[in-house]
């Protein structure tokens, strides 16, 4: 059954008035809402539009006034009257949310509000009106008279025409091909996507080399604070740049704060390649004051490979210095307190070496991991030994590839003792394989017969687990890949031993695949 | 514009044309026809009558204005001048429309008005009624609003943007509210009359020249736009853009933005960082948002030229103008070449600067554009002078969207050069009567504002 108009009518009456007392969310305005919503769309679907007319104190449709409220301060018909608005068209296609915005807009008690502004700044499709520009006195104006001058006109303008060297019969074809209208479209679908803020930046910056102006240093800051906020580390850090050499605007104290920091949160994980390349580079710009709060969100950080270029960049943020870190080294949080350690190491600052070495005994693996991290970076090779000692095997890993890494000689006779020791046996491949490569690291001119010795020793009792150590030893000699360790390598091919037998037969077999990759 | 009303426009426009060349039988008009009736029995699901008006250089459909846009232009426009050259004030389809009775309504448009109305009459149209009109004057239609309502627009926006300018001149606090009203306004009253608004861009106050020249770029530039069929929210950017382009002036001293005579160096230097300064003033008056962008890219460029030359310097010669930009620029330089200036007192005649604009496109303008700009103000602008060739002298009050170089004109001085208030001739219908060359209006003590404001 088609909707009735008066019935419409009185639907939107009762919109707009329980859109006064009640908020949008509230039972009884969502009942007459939903009522006029649903009534309005099935009108429009026959009718296309529904017009009315605005009066001083009433609201009419054709000749039938279907609101009408006298008293000014809530009188709907008497503010949309005082804003211009004369007449307001609904269209087929009108949305719920239109709907919606429209009622909250017309029924807004604040008197200094302009309800035709508010309204056309929502840009509806599906609503338009129809407004007037009223004065208060009737608008003046007066004829303007033109400059009279006492020259001779006709010369004038063959003068204009000489001077721009034009003719009145020049042709001129304003007709468009359908060419240049394709051309058109396309320029101006390029432009009603949103302008980038990037032209806006540059042309901000362009115009502060050229004059100085404090609402251009304001608008760049805000849009620094929008582009950090919207992970558009391109133009935050083109923007910093520029306005580093601006000493008194301090720049970074606005945005260094811990709620800025705190946002960077889980940012390193997300972030494509480039932004994150942009973000370092911003994160370059801070002061030492922000260490702290970037270091509570390391913890966060999943992908190893950023986590670490964060905390090279937090080191260079520090500049040498220690101090905005150690209060992280009694962190109850074991991840703030070893990016804290890494970090210190990074720095290369020998003074936190004390403060370092009374967390050698700390009972957590991962911090005594962090430890050895930062000592190789130190240089304190000596007491990366220390840990060999340590009860946990990720720990002496850890220590064995440190040593691996830096240069100690000193350590292969301590090596070798305890590789050639029974118990050598009993520790895991992993921790047997760093022994082995730490010590070709570090290896001084006994280490082919120590390998030699190794490879061939006769044993009786666990062939198993000693063929791991052949294997690991002859994998050495691979790795030494000298005339006197392919010798012994061949002369081991020749042993009755089973086991001596077939890893030299392996790894000459690897000796000549990388031969002939080469 | 109404894509329904578009859509019939342009099927209309097509059969029109096929029955001036093809049978009834053949198989182009059979389509077309096909396509007509079933458009408009699509039409008549929600509405009793289809109705085309015509109330001087526009045209309806079913009380919608249709919009001249550069798609659909050509539809438009023949539907426009030949409804204007047979004297047709409306045309109703109703339903029950049949091929036959289409085909033989269209066929009559390649006649003359006397025997159109001939034919029509005794045609048996028992489905399409044609309103004549009777009177050389034509009537508005009761539901166009009044055309009083466009002039108190345009002269509120002028006390708008002058308040705003004198604000920022004097370090006042700028009513920003009333700024953006004006935007809306202003793009309200284009879409009803583009061509009455326009025409008020022609009224310049010697005086006034800042104001006036603001507010005038900023309707020229709207009514491109509209013709570019941009949205209404990239109107607003637009407008806006147009309105603010040379705020920055108020940041130069007024005896240099006044001075009568040349500019020195140095002067003319500083005059030149009115874009740099354009760029502060509407961050200062409008803060940042996507219409102060727009705003403040268009006060940065608009003296950026299409060739790439043009000032301020570009720091990065990849960075091209946009659109708004580059209407700006036409619309900037037209405006200040017709209007009187202290260092130009006798402006260029406005089908000078049409030519000026022409002789420039690829060089200063972007060649498109400056077409649109033309289609938009035609050969001889609204309030030129022109002297026929038969020697009497007119004032041009109306484009004529059919034929940009024969506007509608007002006969102001006879042969003998005695003032004579009419007669108003569309020189698009009287093509016996031709323009003989453009004059400036004060060698006869002319001042084509007293007509176009007394319409």
């Amino acid at each position: 059954m088609p909707v009735k108009i008066a019935d419409l009518a009185i639907d939107l009456a009762k919109s707009i008035k329980a859109a006064q007392i009640y908020q949008t969310a509230h039972p009884t305005f969502k009942n007459f809402f939903n009522q006029f919503h649903q009534n309005l769309v099935e009108y429009l679907k026959i009718n296309y539009q529904l017009i009315l007319q605005i009066e001083r104190f009433s609201i009419r449709y054709e000749n039938n006034v279907i609101y009408e409220e006298t008293e000014k301060d809530i009188s709907i018909a008497f503010r949309l009257f005082r804003d211009g608005i004369r007449e307001i068209r609904f269209t087929e296609g009108i949305t719920s949310d239109e709907i919606l915005i429209f009622l909250e807009i017309v029924s807004r008690s604040e008197r200094d509000q302009d309800i035709a502004l508010n309204l056309w700044e929502c840009d509806f499709s599906h609503i338009s009106f129809y407004v007037v520009e009223e004065e208060e006195e009737k608008l003046v104006y007066s004829i303007p008279q033109m400059p009279k001058l006492e020259i001779n006109y006709d010369e004038a303008v063959k003068g204009v025409l000489t001077k721009e060297k034009i003719e009145f019969t020049d042709k001129i074809s304003a007709d468009i091909t359908p060419e240049e209208l394709r051309r058109l479209k396309s320029v101006i679908d390029e432009n009603e996507k949103q302008i980038t803020i990037g032209i806006i930046v540059s042309t901000l910056i362009d115009v502060l080399k050229k004059i100085q102006s404090q609402e251009i240093i304001d608008s760049l800051i805000e849009i620094l604070e929008l582009s950090i906020n919207s992970s558009d580390f391109y133009n935050a850090c083109l923007i910093v740049n520029q306005l580093w050499n601006y000493a008194d605007i301090n720049l970074i104290t606005r945005i260094e704060n811990e709620a800025m920091i705190i946002g960077f949160a889980g940012l390193p994980d997300i972030l494509d390649d480039q932004s994150f390349n942009d973000f370092i580079a911003l994160v370059g710009f801070f002061s030492k004051k922000s260490v702290p709060h970037f270091i509570s969100i390391l913890k966060n950080i999943k992908n190893q490979g950023r986590l670490s270029t964060l905390q090279d960049r937090l080191a260079y943020i520090c500049q040498g210095d220690p101090s905005p870190l150690l209060e992280f080294l009694k962190n109850p949080d074991l991840k703030i307190m070893t990016s804290a350690i890494t970090i210190l190491g990074i720095i290369k600052n020998r003074s936190v070496i004390p403060q370092l070495k009374t967390l050698m005994m700390h009972p957590s693996s991962l911090v005594r991991i962090a430890i050895i991290d930062a000592f190789t970076e130190l240089g304190e090779v000596k007491m990366i030994a220390d840990f060999l000692d340590d009860p946990e095997a990720d720990v002496r890993i850890k220590a064995l590839q440190s040593l691996e890494r830096v240069s100690y000689p000193t350590i292969y006779q301590r090596l070798i003792k305890t590789i050639k020791n029974r118990n050598f046996l009993k520790l895991n491949y992993n921790e047997q394989k760093a022994y082995f490569n730490c010590l070709v690291a570090n290896r001084d001119n006994r280490l082919i017969k120590h390998l030699e010795q190794v490879l061939f020793k006769w044993i009786f009792f666990g062939k198993q687990k000693y063929l791991i150590k052949r294997q690991l030893a002859a994998q050495a000699l691979v790795n030494l890949n000298t005339d006197k360790a392919i010798e012994i390598l061949k002369t081991g091919t020749q042993k009755r031993n089973e086991d001596i037998r077939a890893v030299c037969e392996n790894a000459l077999r690897l000796i000549d695949k990388n031969l002939k990759r080469e | 514009m109404h894509k329904p009303g578009k859509d019939f426009i342009a099927s209309l426009y097509a059969l029109i044309k096929a029955t001036f060349v093809y049978d009834f039988n053949n198989d182009v008009v059979v389509n077309l026809v096909n396509r007509f009736l079933q458009n408009i029995n699509n039409l008549f699901q929600t509405s009793n009558q289809i109705e085309i008006l015509r109330y001087r250089d526009y045209i309806f459909f079913n009380k919608v204005r249709m919009r001249f846009e550069i798609e659909g232009y050509a539809s438009l426009q023949f539907i426009e001048e030949n409804l204007k050259r047979l004297w047709i004030k409306s045309i109703t389809f109703l339903s029950g429309l049949k091929s036959n009775e289409i085909l033989n309504f269209c066929a009559l448009f390649k006649y003359d008005k006397d025997i159109f109305i001939q034919k029509y009459n005794y045609g048996g149209f028992g489905s399409i009624q044609v309103d004549f009109l009777t009177e050389q004057e034509e009537i508005a239609p009761e539901f166009l609003k009044d055309g009083e309502q466009i002039k108190k627009t345009y002269f509120k926006a002028l006390k708008v943007t002058k308040n705003l300018i004198q604000s920022l001149w004097n370090r006042q606090p700028v009513d920003t509210r009333s700024f953006r009203r004006v935007i809306y306004t202003l793009i309200d009253s284009l879409s009803q009359d583009e061509f009455g608004l326009t025409a008020l861009t022609t009224i310049k106050n010697f005086d006034e020249y800042t104001y006036n020249h603001s507010l005038n770029v900023g309707v020229l530039s709207l009514a491109m736009g509209q013709r570019l069929d941009l949205e209404r929210k990239n109107l607003v950017k637009l407008g806006t853009a147009g309105l603010l382009h040379d705020i920055g002036k108020v940041a130069i001293s007024k005896q240099i933005i006044d001075k009568p005579d040349t500019l020195t160096k140095e002067e003319w230097e500083l005059l030149k960082r009115h874009t740099l300064f354009g760029v502060s003033e509407i961050i200062k008056t409008r803060g940042l948002d996507d219409v102060s962008f727009a705003s403040l890219l268009t006060a940065y460029q608009h003296h950026w030229n299409y060739n790439g030359t043009g000032y301020p310097e570009k720091l990065d010669p990849k960075i091209q103008p946009t659109l708004y930009a580059q209407i700006v620029r036409i619309c900037d330089a037209y405006d200040a070449m017709t209007t009187s200036r202290p260092y130009q007192l006798l402006p260029y005649l406005p089908a000078v600067a049409i030519r000026v604009l022409w002789s420039n496109v690829n060089t200063y303008f972007e060649p498109i554009l400056t077409k649109v700009f033309i289609q938009i103000l035609g050969l001889h602008p609204v309030s030129s002078c022109l002297e026929l060739d038969n020697g009497e002298i007119a004032v041009v009050l109306r484009q004529n969207p059919a034929h940009i170089d024969r506007p509608i004109i007002k006969i102001v001085l006879n042969i003998r050069k005695e003032k004579t208030n009419g007669p108003i001739i569309d020189l698009g219908l009287e093509m016996k009567i031709n323009i003989a060359k453009a004059v400036y209006p004060q060698k006869y003590d002319i001042n084509p504002a007293e007509h176009l404001l007394t319409l």
